[in-house]
Parts: structure tokens; sequence; C-alpha cells
């Protein structure tokens, strides 16, 4: 093994010297061109045609086990969707890239997360679909990405506190922020309640996650004259939330708001039930416990009638219904919340790169704003070849995901998203009950 | 103190009581640290209950009685391990997550009943203590192999135990067919149906351990190992046959308190036992090393300990009340409640 992995990195250093060579070429037009800053597309309209001969290795980070294992597999697929389409429109458009990916483990655990980034951009990956979680999307941002200058692209991290990084520009997301979700479950609330003048009991694991999302929602929900008791935060690790589950259904609130990922709520749930008083068709959470049905280790009673909202991609429209389409027909592992993400992420990995004419983590970095937004011609993955095409002659583009419009803001956080409110049957099916926009100008 | 009493009344068995009173109960530290104990627990609850009203004090109260016979269940095995072989043995989390996964084997998998995979669970995990002794304890004490060395394997067999059943069952967590959510009520209490169960075996089985100890000829010969190994098998006792029925013992509480665990919480991971480890190993060196007495009442201990301080302060803090205390009592008491303090005689 140890040999094995000597072998790879022996490659990917030859590989890399390949890439330097090439690059070296064509580097004077770019730099004439570009302005190499990280500011909009704006200043980049007389871009020369980038250089479409490199090899790139995208590096997948993906929590295949631990908390977040229901998300691991689904993610992966998609990666691997996006790269068979990237590969197909690289053909049509008879560009000589080469696109590879590579898969890792994330464990749900920000340590490993750190551990996996590391080893992949050793091995030669220039730009990072993932991590998932926002504890392992902070802990590589700090401690990889802009140390070692190769840009990362969270499909699933949603804590408002990535947003404020000081990563250089080397963290980017296609999830939206908690800022955004917070107010859009304030506002969804609100709605299936009927009003504000209601006491809403909080709680949340005490992670990045949990907490981060429940201060927001508080704050989101007071804004609107709501009251709140709480929020009641649990260390995830601990053997029984009795205390903390009669400390939440304490006062017979009006609804209970519960943050929380499976693995830890299937323990909380248990606990909630046990104090005979809690209702789950009072319960409102978030996209950390949306999953196509509830899982056999939750007891349903913790969860059935349960409502929430979750980042979702548009509901209709060509580029939704060939996602589902593609993602079917691939067999495999069921439709997950932050799919279509991680597509739109592997996605912009190889745009990046191609804008870029590079596999240069520090120059995908400095192209992603622009490729994902405007001012330039707008494609979908229906239209890659043409937007292929059309990068390798230099033109401008703008970039629409699964997921929609993308646009990258300066901070690497796309500037609108779409999101779905669910429900759980009785059955414990979860049904979509209706979709909205929420978009960051609006605050 | 009441060494002295146990002399004047027994005096034939005045000798081993005395050297072997540590694992056998509170034979070599008297009433004198259980009575004050006592006293204080009974205090922190009046002033809880003048505070916060009876009625969460004694909620939250059972909420730490439940999961002090959590602690103390896992923690008795680990106790009589380090009593009588003076192994600090890191595996004995992992032990816990084994019972649980033969649990999940025999009540899932293959469809039996619970009492029954509770019964299979305990036989195979006290199998696998009983099988570590012969291959991996047995030889290394007779080449004399030292303490670090010994811990060392212990943590290696930790990670065996939990990598291995990772392979097998993958990290996903699993559930055994029992009913998590129901609960019963009296007095305005409140505790799950099957938390309740864990509570009364935890406490017959420690009670009964601590008999046994106390007055089989088993648990005689187990107090004199612990005591000295060498001067026991000189007396004629078999340490062999002794140190086995130890491992017995040991592991099948720990596949015991596996399976109860996962049952009352709900889910199992393979990384339960070690989680609980730290908690474990808090709970024997509160209540006093090598000591099942202790075991128990150090685990209450912690979970009241942790239970009660959700009403002062955030419950995400409970976890560092629980070893602060824990800090405390050893400054007052470095060899635990019911220890043996360190002889000079």
């Amino acid at each position: 093994m140890y040999a094995a992995a000597r072998t790879r990195r022996l490659l990917a250093v030859g590989a890399g010297a390949l890439v330097l060579g090439l690059a070296g070429c064509g580097s004077d037009d770019d730099d004439g061109g570009g302005g190499g800053t990280t500011t909009t597309g704006g200043g980049g309209a007389a871009q020369a045609p980038a250089d479409t001969s490199f090899e790139l290795t995208i590096g997948d980070l993906v929590p295949l086990t631990g908390d977040l294992s229901p998300f691991g597999p689904p993610g992966r697929k998609s990666a691997d969707l996006a790269i068979s389409q990237i590969e197909e429109a690289v053909r049509e458009a008879g560009v000589d890239t080469t696109v590879s990916i590579e898969h890792r483990d994330t464990e749900s655990s920000p340590q490993s997360a750190v551990q996996a980034a590391r080893q992949m951009i050793s091995g030669g990956a220039a730009c990072l679909a993932g991590p998932w979680a926002s504890s392992e999307t902070l802990a590589v941002a700090e401690s990889v990405a802009s140390r070692q200058r190769t840009p990362i692209i969270s499909p699933s991290s949603t804590d408002a506190a990535i947003t404020d990084l000081d990563d250089d520009g080397f963290v980017w997301r296609t999830a939206p922020s908690d800022n955004l979700q917070s107010r859009a479950l304030a506002d969804t609330v609100e709605r299936e309640l009927g009003g504000t003048d209601f006491t809403l009991s909080l709680a949340a694991r005490n992670d990045a996650y949990g907490q981060g999302f429940i201060e927001k929602f508080r704050t989101a929900w007071e804004e609107k004259g709501g009251r709140t008791t709480g929020p009641v935060l649990y260390d995830p690790e601990q053997p029984s939330y009795n205390s903390e589950a009669a400390e939440i259904v304490a006062g017979n609130p009006d609804a209970y708001v519960i943050i929380d990922f499976f693995e830890t709520y299937g323990k909380m749930g248990a606990s909630l039930v046990r104090t005979g008083e809690f209702d789950a068709g009072r319960l409102f959470t978030a996209d950390g416990l949306a999953s196509d049905r509830i899982p056999d280790t939750i007891p349903l009673r913790a969860l059935a009638g349960a409502r929430g909202t979750r980042p979702g991609a548009p509901e209709s429209g060509a580029t939704v219904e060939e996602f589902a389409r593609i993602y079917r027909a691939a067999g495999g592992a069921p439709r997950q919340t932050f799919d279509a993400q991680h597509f739109d992420a592997t996605m912009l990995c190889y745009l990046g790169a191609l804008a870029a004419g590079s596999a240069d983590g520090a120059e995908i970095a400095e192209q992603l704003q622009a490729v994902s937004g405007p001012p330039g011609r707008r494609f979908t993955f229906l239209e890659l070849a043409d937007g292929i095409r059309a990068i390798a002659a230099g033109e401008e583009v703008d970039f629409d995901g699964v997921t929609g419009p993308i646009d990258f803001d300066d901070n690497g956080d796309p500037t609108a998203a779409t999101y779905e409110v669910y429900r759980y049957g009785a059955d414990g099916v979860l049904r979509v009950e209706r979709q909205f926009e929420a978009s960051a100008a609006e605050r | 103190m009441s060494e002295s009493a146990d002399t004047a009344i027994r005096p034939g068995r005045e000798r081993l009581d005395r050297v072997a009173g540590g694992l056998g109960g509170l034979g070599g530290a008297g009433r004198g640290p259980l009575l004050v104990t006592l006293a204080l627990v009974v205090a922190v609850a009046l002033v809880l209950t003048i505070a916060y009203g009876l009625h969460d004090v004694a909620q939250r109260g059972v909420n730490g009685l439940v999961s002090g016979s959590y602690f103390a269940l896992g923690a008795v095995g680990l106790t009589l391990v380090y009593g009588t072989l003076r192994l600090v043995n890191f595996a004995h989390g992992d032990l816990l997550t084994f019972g649980a996964y033969m649990a999940f084997l025999a009540n899932v998998t293959w469809g039996l009943p619970i009492v029954v995979a509770v019964l299979f669970s305990v036989v195979v995990t006290a199998a696998l203590g009983v099988l570590s002794e012969r291959v991996m304890w047995r030889p290394m004490r007779g080449r004399g192999a030292g303490l670090l060395q010994l811990m060392l394997m212990t943590l290696g067999l930790a990670f065996v135990i939990r990598y291995g059943i990772q392979m097998i069952w993958g990290t996903l967590p699993r559930r055994l067919d029992v009913d998590v959510t129901a609960s019963v009520s009296f007095l305005g209490l409140r505790i799950g149906r099957t938390e309740l169960i864990v509570v009364v075996v935890g406490f017959v089985t420690l009670l009964s351990v601590g008999l046994m100890l106390r007055v089989t000829s088993l648990g005689r010969q187990m107090r004199a190992l612990a005591d000295d190994m060498a001067l026991a098998e000189v007396t004629g006792i078999d340490t062999d046959r002794v140190i086995v029925a130890t491992w017995i013992f040991a592991a099948g509480l720990a596949g015991l308190a596996g399976v109860l665990y996962t049952a009352a919480i709900g889910t199992m991971t393979p990384n339960l036992g070690f989680f609980l480890l730290l908690s474990l190993f808090a709970a024997v060196i509160l209540g006093g090393i090598g000591n099942a007495y202790g075991a128990l009442a150090g685990g209450l201990l912690l979970g009241l300990a942790q239970e009660w301080s959700t009403l002062v302060i955030d419950a995400r803090w409970k976890v560092a009340v629980g070893f602060a205390i824990l800090i405390l009592v050893l400054i007052v008491r470095p060899q635990g409640l019911f220890g043996r303090g360190e002889r000079t005689a």
C-alpha cells in the first residue's frame, strides 16, 4: 500500500511538471489579459484563448462514514456523474483536457477531512469538491485550503461563519449560508403557524452547524416579534438526553425548532418521546434531518409529522429534469439533499481550471467567481460543450448550476437559493410541500 | 474504623478481609466515606429542591440514576480486571461495543427475542474475554511484561475490536428491536421502560457481584489474588482458574452493559464503548479502584452530578461538571471514595 501511494505521488509529480511546462508557454498572454486578481469577471473582458491541454485531478471529499454517512454515497455518485458529463463534453468540444477524480472519505470528522484533503493535494488534486459538514469545511479552510493554495467548493456547508472566513478566496460553496436558511425557516414557521405570536422552544446539537443555525434563527424569529425559550444546546456524544428533553418540552411551547443530525437525533428523539409531552407535529427542523424517509434508527414518533426546510434545486426546468434523469439512469444511491449542489461544485472545479487554462489551484480559485456569474454568456450543463468552447475561445461565461444561478459573491457564497419546505408523513416518508426562492439581497 | 469492628466480630476472617478488603466492598474503607458522601448528596439535593422545586430535582435525579447505572454497569468489569490482575484495560469499552453488536446479530439479523440475544451476547463476550486472557494476557504475565506494555496491548486490542466491528457492520448507526420510546410514570416522574429495566438489572447485578466477592469461596479467592498473586498461589489457590473466572465475569458484564446501554438509548455505532470509556474510568476511580461497590457508587455519583448540574447551568457543560467533581473528590481522597489508603505498616 505504501509503495502504491508513493508511485501515485511520483506520477503526480510527473504530471505536475508537464502541466507547469505547458502552462509556462501560455502564461505571458494570460497575465496580460486576466489581470490576475480575484475581482469580478468584469476586468477580464479580453481574455486570451485558454490553454486547454492540461491534466486536472479533482479531489472529492465525501462523508462516506460517520454522522453524515447518508449523504456520502449520493455525493460520490453526483461527482462521478459530473465527471462523465465533463468527459463527454470535452470530447465533443475538441479540447485536450484530461479530467480525473479521486474520492476520499472524510468520516464526517474535521480531523479526517483535513488529513484526506492533504493526502489528495499531495496526490495532485488541484481543486476539491467538498467537504460536507461545516465543521469539516472550517477545519480544511483553516489548515489546508489557503495554505496549500487549493480551492475547496463545499456543496453542503451552510454555517454562516464560512462567509466571513479570511480565506484568500480559496473557500467556496454551492450551498447557501445558514444566514439565508435560518431566515427561510423563520419565514416558513411564520407561514405554517399563521403568525408570529407564538413561543418556540429552541434546541440544537452543540457544534458549528447546530449552534450557528439556532442563534441565527432566534434572531430572525425575535425580529419578527416572536418569543423563544432556550436554546438547549446538547453535546452530541452523550448517552442520554432525558434532562435536555425535559427542558425542551417544559412550559408547553407552541412549537419546537430542533437543529440536529440523524445520529444524535436517534437518542434525542427517543428521550423527547419518553417525556410524554412531545408532539412531532409541532416540530420544525432543517436540512440536517431531511432524508427520503425517516431512518429506522429514529423512533417514528420523534419525527413523523415534522416540517422543515432544506436547500433544494428548482423544481422544474430542463436542467433539473435532465439531472434527475441521468441520476436515475446511473443506478445506485437514491437522491439525497445536496446531491445537485455537489454536482455543481465538481462542475465548477473543472470550469475554473479551464478558464485558468491550468491545473494550478491558485489560478483555478481566481476564475471561480467569473465563471459562476455574470457578465458573460449563460450556459448550463446541458450546453456544456458550447460553454467549454466559449471558455477555450477566451469568451466570458456565466455557468448556471442545477441548483440555480449560483453567481458566487465576493465571499464565495451563492447569492440566491431555492428552499424546499418538506414534511414527514405518518408513514415516515418525506414529501416536499412547496418551494420558494430566498435571496441574499433581501436582507 | 470498621476494621476493628470486623476484627472483633469475626476474628477468623480478619486477615483475608483486611488484605483483600478493597475488591470485596466497604471492608477496607469503612462506612465513614459512604456516610459523608450520602450526607453531601442529600445536602445538594435539598439546596436544589429549595431553588428549583421538588419535581424537577426528583426527575433529574431519576435521569441521573439512569445514566449512573449505565456507568456503573460498564465500570464493574473494568474494576474487577484491574483489582485482580492489575491490568488497566483500555479495551473494556470495546468489549461493551462487541456485546452490543453480538446482540444486534442475534436480535436483528437472526430475529431472536431480545432476552435470548442478551444471553447470547453475554456468553460470546465472556468467551472473547477468556480468549484474550489465553492468547494475550497469560503469556504476557508469564514473561513478566511491564505495566506499560500491557496497557498498550489493551489499547491495541481496543482498536482491533472496534475496527473489526466497523469492517463487518460499517459505521452506520444500528438499533436493536426494542421499544425505546415507551415510558412509565409514578408520582409524576417519568422513566423509559427499557431504562427502568437497565436500572433494575444494573443494581441487582452489581449487588450480586459484590455479594459474590464477599461470601463465596470463588469471591474470597479472587480477593486473595487481588492482594498478592504469588502469596495466593502459595496457599494453594488455583490462580489460573480464578483468573479465567474473573475474565468471564468482567467480559460477560461488559457484554451485558453494552446490550442494555444500546437497548436503552436506542442506537449503537462502533464508537459506543470508546466514547463511554472515559466515564467508566471516572466511575472506577471515583469509587476507588478495584472496588465493585465503589464502581456502583462512583457511577451513580457521576450520573447524578451531571444531570443535576443541568438545572443550574447549560446542559452542554454537564460532562465537565461530572469530571470536575471527580477531580475534587480525588483531591480530598486520592484513593477514591471507597478505596484503601496506602499503608505504611
